[in-house]
Parts: structure tokens; C-alpha cells; sequence
């Protein structure tokens, strides 16, 4: 994976600048726990600091550097590639729910 | 040359603190403005220096000051080496060559001190050359290099800290990043400063018009170590007359980078030492105590009309 700019990594979207609840968006979170269910949960947070309606359609990266997370997540990952422990991956999971952690259940 | 007249803003009528300085200005002299957005709009030729103002009627100001060269965002996704870049770089040389310190026009800040001003590692070699505290900072291509800043350290732009991606527009503010950060595997894709961590008690923005300083403080408790990133912190600015002594040296810090305008954040530490954090040579005020950002805006003016 190509190393990202702390540019890159520490860009948050401009206040006032945030879209509306049904917007697609995406954002990135990192995590080095087991839990990626959580990551995600946080990552859906930060992207929609109002929780949306349920039913909005949302977007998050989750990016791990866990083995086991890699599999959990093996059907969102965008380009598989021979895994590793400590790996760094990035994968996108999307849910239409407003519990991530079911929609990531699902995906599991 | 023809008899020099009036005043010259770069910068938009429509943005807020030019505006503030031509209302300012009054009838004390006629203020023209120009950027790199209102260039194609006419008004303006070059003939051995910047002429503004209608056909028939144009003159060479006295004096300016150069606010900001485009309005933000105006050159967002314009390509290095594509045809809009190369427009937009030729709108550039044109400003910076009025704004050059030799174009006839007497500048509050030429183009030259202002682009020079406006990088932080430049900023810190000034203060420190006269003696100014400026918190230990390095720019490393591998992260192992950053072994002696402290467990945890401030880390922040060196170039801007705000760019559009898939037209969402972005910013990067300072933050505290602990030693072996995994993030920190990228300080080499793109230069980024990490700074000593200081802990402030209190930050001050100073803005200095030539030997005139008008210290503005903020209480840190609560806020996060950038304070740009809580609304409220924009609001919640009082004059502090208590550091005169940080407004001189932010005048000299100033007067060291050939600024006539400059807007400066310092923190303060628990030992009430000051540390300088940034300069901004066109950066705002209008958000600071009216008691202030009038006198700053008065300043501004006057000097603008001074005939």
C-alpha cells in the first residue's frame, strides 16, 4: 500500500463543509485492536457527526494493520493482495443501516 | 512617470478585511483594488509599473498593500503545467511585479517579504536570529529522526493547511502526535514540520502594523491544541494589554521579515514564557475584540492614505 501524506492522513473535512445526511462520504480511521467493528463504528461517527436517518446510505474506511481484520473484511478490500500479519490494509464498508456494527456483522 | 496618486489594495472588494481597510480610507484617497480574479476585468495596464483605474483616468498609486493575490479557492485544481496553470501564473508575475519592492508603488509588505514571510521555516530562523523563543522544530524524511522531540510532539503543516479533494475541501490543522505514530511513516511523501510540544496556558495573536502592536489573548483550558478548531475560540478573543512586552517582539520579529503587516500566533507557557507558533503577513483580524480590530483597521488605513 502507497505510504499516504500526513497531508493525506490528517485532512479533515472543513467545518461548514460537511454534506448533508444522505450524502455518500467516506472517511478514514486507523485502528491496531482486534475490533474492527468499533473502528468502523468510530469512523461512521467522525463522517456524520449527526447521525443520519435511518436508511442514509454511508460510507467509511476502516484501515488495519491486524491480520484477522483483513479477513473480516476481505469481501470490501479493494485490491486483495498477499496478507501478512501486520499488513497495513484499507477497505471500504458501506451499510445502509444506521448500526454499523450490524452492517459490518453482515459483511463477517 | 505620471503624478502618484491614491491607494492600491490587492485583494477583492468582497473580502471582509479589505473592504474594513478601504471604508477606513474614506475620502482620504482613492483606493483601487486588483487580484488575480478581477484582472480580466480591465482597469489596469502595465507601462513601467502598474497603472489603475478607468481609461483616460488611470494613474500610479502611492502606496499599497497586498492582501491576497486571488480570492481562496480561485486557483483550486488548476494543474501545474496545464493551460489554466499557465494563465494563472502569468495573472501572478503580473501582481508580483507590481508588488515587487522597485515598481514605484510604496508597499506595506512587497510580494518578496510577504512570499518569504509566509514560510514557517523562515519564520522561526528569523525569530531565533534575534533572540525570539521558538519551540525546537525539524523536518525529517524518516520518522527515527524525530527521536529527541519528546514522547509526544506537535505536528503541522509546512506548506498550506488546506486543499480540496473530489471537490470536498479539506483542512489540516496542528495536532499532537505521539513518538512511533504510525501516521508518521508518511513525513516522507510530503514535507511536515514536528514541533516541540508546549504546553499553552494561554495563546495571544498579535497583529502589528509597522512599530504598533495590539496583543489579543485566549485562554488555552479546554481547547485543543489548535484552537482553530473550536468555533467558539473564534469569539472568545479579549484585548491583553498585560503583554506589551510579547507585542514588541512580535514588532521586531515583524520588522525582521520586512513586514509592515503581520498577524502572529504565540502560546504561553506555564513559566509565562512566550513562545512564537506562527506569522501570518496577511493573515485576519476582523475576528479579534472590536477594541482591537478597529485599531487595526485604523492603522492599516492610515497608512494607506498617508499622503
Amino acid at each position: 500500500m502507497a505510504v499516504r501524506s500526513l497531508y493525506e492522513q490528517y485532512g479533515v473535512v472543513a467545518p461548514g463543509q460537511r454534506p448533508g445526511p444522505g450524502t455518500l462520504e467516506t472517511k478514514q480511521i486507523e485502528t491496531v485492536d482486534n475490533d474492527v467493528s468499533v473502528a468502523l463504528a468510530g469512523a461512521l461517527d467522525a463522517a456524520h457527526p449527526t447521525p443520519p436517518p435511518p436508511g442514509t446510505r454511508m460510507t467509511a474506511t476502516v484501515e488495519t494493520v491486524d491480520n484477522d481484520a483483513a479477513i473480516v473484511l476481505d469481501l470490501a478490500l479493494a485490491a486483495p493482495a498477499p496478507r501478512r500479519p501486520g499488513t497495513a490494509l484499507t477497505a471500504t464498508v458501506e451499510t445502509s443501516d444506521e448500526d454499523a456494527t450490524a452492517a459490518l456483522g453482515g459483511v463477517s | 512617470m505620471s503624478k502618484q496618486q491614491g491607494a492600491v489594495i490587492i485583494g477583492s472588494p468582497c473580502d471582509e478585511h479589505a473592504a474594513a481597510v478601504a471604508r477606513a480610507i474614506g475620502d482620504r484617497a482613492r483606493v483601487s483594488f486588483v487580484d488575480a480574479a478581477s484582472l480580466a476585468s480591465g482597469g489596469w495596464h502595465w507601462a513601467d509599473g502598474l497603472h489603475v483605474g478607468e481609461t483616460g483616468a488611470r494613474h500610479v498609486p502611492r502606496r499599497g498593500w497586498l492582501r491576497r493575490l486571488a480570492p481562496p479557492d480561485w486557483h483550486h485544481g488548476v494543474g501545474i503545467g496545464t493551460l489554466g496553470g499557465v494563465e494563472a501564473q502569468a495573472r501572478l508575475q503580473l501582481l508580483a511585479a507590481a508588488a515587487d519592492g522597485l515598481a514605484g508603488i510604496e508597499w506595506l509588505t512587497d510580494y518578496w517579504a510577504t512570499m518569504r514571510a509566509e514560510n514557517k521555516l523562515v519564520q522561526y530562523q528569523a525569530a531565533r536570529r534575534i533572540g525570539v523563543p521558538v519551540p525546537e522544530c525539524r523536518v525529517v524524511a524518516n520518522s527515527l529522526d524525530l527521536d529527541g522531540l519528546g514522547e509526544a510532539f506537535v505536528m503541522k503543516p509546512l506548506g498550506l493547511g488546506a486543499y480540496t479533494r473530489d471537490g470536498v475541501p479539506y483542512v489540516v490543522h496542528a495536532r499532537l502526535v505521539e513518538r512511533g505514530d504510525p501516521s508518521l511513516d508518511g513525513v516522507s511523501v510530503a514535507p511536515f514540520i514536528a514541533q516541540r510540544y508546549v504546553h499553552a496556558v494561554r495563546h495571544l495573536r498579535i497583529p502589528t502594523v509597522g512599530s504598533r502592536s495590539w496583543p489579543c489573548q485566549l485562554d488555552a483550558a479546554g481547547l485543543p491544541l489548535d484552537w482553530r478548531e473550536e468555533d467558539e475560540a473564534h469569539t472568545s478573543w479579549r484585548a491583553s494589554h498585560d503583554d506589551s512586552d510579547v507585542g514588541a517582539l512580535a514588532v521586531r520579529v515583524a520588522s525582521e521579515l520586512r513586514l509592515g503587516y503581520s498577524s502572529q500566533d504565540w502560546i504561553v507557557d506555564a513559566t509565562a514564557t512566550a513562545w512564537l507558533v506562527d506569522v501570518n503577513p496577511g493573515g485576519q483580524w476582523l475576528f479579534l475584540p472590536e477594541e482591537a480590530a478597529s485599531a487595526v483597521t485604523s492603522a492599516l488605513a492610515d497608512w494607506l492614505a498617508h499622503r
